[in-house]
């Protein structure tokens, strides 16, 4: 109804500053408020879905023997996912706050993390952390594992963190400081909860990406999907088959968590809606 | 590298002369399974399976180039026709059978299950409940997956990989080809003080070279190769300078 | 000013320098306000006159002089500027209200946690001071639905809700569309009325003449006059005060 400068930046809608701050690949969040049947979203969903289950009555030998060969393999996969989501997450919030702190000692020691990180493919910081540190430290494969991912991912999104936080008008920090709120309380009760859905959906397809990536466990001989899969196809050299059904699980599942991430950010819109 | 190939590919011709023009087949070897296959300090594929198949093509009359390529991939290449053989210890098994056209056999092997020095393990139930590791895709793996159900299996990227882990303690046994057991155990340095040879497993199996499904040409060539190779005595002198034998 | 000479000042402004990078912002300025009274600093852009009352409660720091607010130095290392700024409502040009909070959210949000007072009784005061700047009906919706004028209304509130005993206003009517200003004005006028101390920086000369006690005229960091609105409007002296307000009025 008005447009006056100061609520622009707070009004922008979160799908536009999500696309600004993306930084690694990941699928397209979807937008709330598309809800047209078709839609690049529905159609691959409908479509990985339709192509699993054609395979499977089709040719159940070996289609159905592919995928029941996995259940076990896509349990692992969710454990690491999990895991390092709980553990990336704070550790991003705490890189991003750190990326913008005054002290400049934090504001050094985060920078310096996440520019170490960002160097190394997250492929090599697994082997390193599995195999090379094992001669000082020996760590399970599921906790290198988490170690590895969520160091990885926590320092790309301390960027998202720090680029949300940063998002945040100026006049935000100073009402809440003059109303006599410390630094602490304002990014708290003010900075951050305002914060959250400029930051949702590039976390959000952090944590999809980070999915993605956990395929890379399978080096540290972690029986997850992926490695399920090259398990069945090194003994029964049915390649295409094997492959096919993996890229289907995979992508069935990333598209239901890109759905649920668009729900969350449409829930954290709430105080926008107009009227 | 690739000078040197072509300066010996020009010099083979211009010693054989036109009249026989070697065949050259494109060899895939997965160097992580010594001492079948290794690599060298300057990244050479070297090792008794690179040495027989040259061997072997020479005799048959064509010219063999070994390229490097990882296990997990090397059959899925071959049915491709990215290269012709595949020279990398492989077992025959009658599922590969199914999918692949094998030479005859040019070596025997049995599984030998390594451990730590020092610990007791005479069979599989002594590995009930604890973790045994191997390379993705070998007979080893399909072996323990039968005779070890109640033992976790952990599928590596290559046997070395296991064997480090075996030495971190992060997993109790270690289960492959006999020739690789054979040399960590006790050729490897930093190896062979610390793992013993547990037992070996009762069947042999028969290593050949692989070949697309339907190239009965090449598998009659590499069958030649290989008689002839036997018949001059090559084959002997390779397992002496490679297995000791 | 009547009353001023009776009592100590509540904000004391003494020889301050402020520099951005190698600018002067303020140079060598000295203010006192006291209690009750109405202060409003006019100039041109770029004059000091917002970072001069920004100061006061430190959303910027000084390079030389002091600032005292009820005898505290406000830049002390040993003083809590937080409990300092609990005492001094600030009201911002672009309003600044918590967009994710509803209106009343916004006002009960700093006395509820900054001085622990119970959800009801921090509600009920809300309720009452949002009544008395006239929007009580939208005590329950989110700042988006607010116009510009109305979000202003509750800013005020929401500064008035911590109870300060000083209010400084950082031009409150220059983001807003003409027809908005006048209720914001209100507002204001009533709360004079009322005897809060005000320290206002505003382009209104109509407010200024009204309400001021004492008007100060800024102009590249310096302090160039200062006088009741008589004698600022009717009779100024400094060639640079006439010369703006001819140009403004």
């Amino acid at each position: 109804m008005l447009d006056d400068k100061n609520t622009a930046p707070s009004t922008t809608t979160s799908s536009a500053s999500g696309n600004i701050i993306m930084v690694t690949d990941g699928v397209n969040i979807p937008d709330h408020r598309e809800w047209r049947l078709i839609n690049a979203w529905s159609l691959s969903l409908g479509g990985a879905i339709c192509a699993l289950l054609a395979l499977c009555f089709i040719w159940p030998d070996p289609y159905l023997q592919v995928l029941s060969f996995l259940p076990d393999g896509l349990m692992v996969t969710f454990e690491v996912t999990v895991l390092s989501i709980l553990c990336a997450v704070p550790l991003g919030l705490l890189t991003g706050l750190g990326r913008i702190s005054r002290n400049s000692f934090i504001n050094l020691a985060a920078s310096t993390y996440v520019e170490i990180i960002r160097g190394i493919p997250l492929l090599v910081q697994i082997f390193y952390i599995y195999y090379a540190l094992a001669k000082f430290l020996q760590v399970s494969g599921l906790t290198s594992a988490v170690i590895a991912i969520s160091f990885c991912y926590g320092a790309y999104m301390g960027e998202v963190f720090r680029a949300g936080i940063m998002a945040i008008p100026k006049g935000q920090t100073e009402a809440a400081r003059s109303l006599g709120f410390n630094r602490f309380q304002t990014m708290f009760f003010v900075i951050l909860p305002q914060a959250w859905r400029t930051i949702l959906p590039p976390v959000g397809n952090e944590c999809i990406a980070m999915l993605k990536d956990t395929s890379l466990v399978s080096v540290m001989a972690m029986p997850d999907l992926m490695q399920r899969g090259r398990s069945f196809a090194a003994k029964t050299y049915l390649y295409f088959e094997t492959y096919t059904i993996i890229a289907l699980i995979y992508l069935i599942i990333t598209l239901l968590l890109s759905k649920a991430v668009s729900i969350m950010e449409a829930r954290l819109n709430y105080y926008d809606k107009r009227k | 590298m690739f000078r040197s190939l072509l300066l010996s590919i020009v010099t083979l011709g211009l010693l054989c002369g036109p009249a026989c023009a070697a065949d050259k087949i494109i060899v895939a070897s997965d160097p992580t399974w010594p001492p079948m296959e290794f690599l060298d300090d300057q990244k050479n594929v070297i090792g008794y399976d690179p040495d027989m198949i040259t061997a072997v093509a020479k005799e048959a009359g064509m010219e063999a180039e070994v390229r490097n390529i990882a296990w997990d991939g090397i059959f899925a290449g071959v049915a491709a026709g990215n290269y012709d053989v595949v020279a990398s210890g492989v077992t025959i098994t009658p599922e590969r059978e199914k999918a692949f056209d094998f030479s005859k056999p040019y070596y025997e092997v049995r599984q030998i299950v390594v451990v730590r020095k020092g610990v007791a393990c005479k069979s599989f139930d002594d590995l009930k409940g604890k973790s045994i590791g191997g390379q993705i895709g070998t007979t080893g793996i399909f072996v323990a997956q039968k005779d070890a159900a109640s033992s976790q299996i952990k599928e590596y990227e290559d046997v070395g990989l296991a064997m480090q882990d075996l030495i971190n303690n992060r997993i109790d046994a270690v289960i492959c080809d006999s020739p690789v057991a054979l040399y960590y155990a006790n050729k490897k340095q930093g190896f062979t003080e610390k793992l013993s040879i547990a037992f070996k497993t009762e069947a042999s199996e028969s290593f050949a070279f692989v070949v697309k499904k339907g190239r009965k040409d090449l598998v009659e060539k590499l069958n030649r190769g290989i008689d002839a190779v036997r018949a001059k005595g090559i084959e002997a002198e390779l397992m002496k300078k490679w297995l000791g034998e | 000013m009547t009353n001023a000479s009776n009592a100590d000042p509540v904000i004391r402004i003494e020889h301050v320098w402020k520099y951005f990078g190698e600018l002067p912002a303020l140079q060598d300025v000295s203010l006192e306000v006291f209690p009750g009274q109405r202060v409003v600093i006019i100039g041109p852009s770029g004059s000091g006159k917002s970072t001069l009352l920004r100061s006061v409660n430190r959303l910027e720091d000084i390079d030389r002089g002091l600032i005292e607010v009820e005898g505290v130095d406000i830049n002390a290392r040993e003083n809590d500027i937080n409990k300092i700024r609990q005492n001094l409502g600030m009201v911002f040009q672009q309003f600044n209200l918590f967009p994710h909070k509803t209106v009343l959210q916004n006002l009960t949000m700093a006395p509820r946690k900054l001085r622990g007072v119970a959800a009801d009784e921090a509600e009920a005061r809300a309720l009452s001071l949002l009544k008395k700047v006239g929007i009580s009906d939208k005590a329950n919706v989110y700042p988006a639905m607010l116009s510009g004028g109305q979000q202003q209304r509750v800013a005020i509130a929401r500064a008035l809700a911590m109870q300060p005993d000083i209010m400084l206003f950082d031009e409150p009517t220059s983001a807003l569309d003409p027809e908005m200003v006048g209720e914001v004005l209100d507002v204001m006028i009533n709360l004079a009325e009322e005897g809060m101390t005000m320290m206002c920086v505003t382009h209104e000369m109509g407010f200024a003449r009204t309400v001021a006690d004492r008007v100060i005229f800024m102009d590249k960091g310096q302090i160039l006059e200062a006088g009741t609105p008589d004698e600022i409007f009717e009779a100024p002296r400094h060639p640079r005060l006439k010369q703006f307000l001819n140009q403004i009025l």
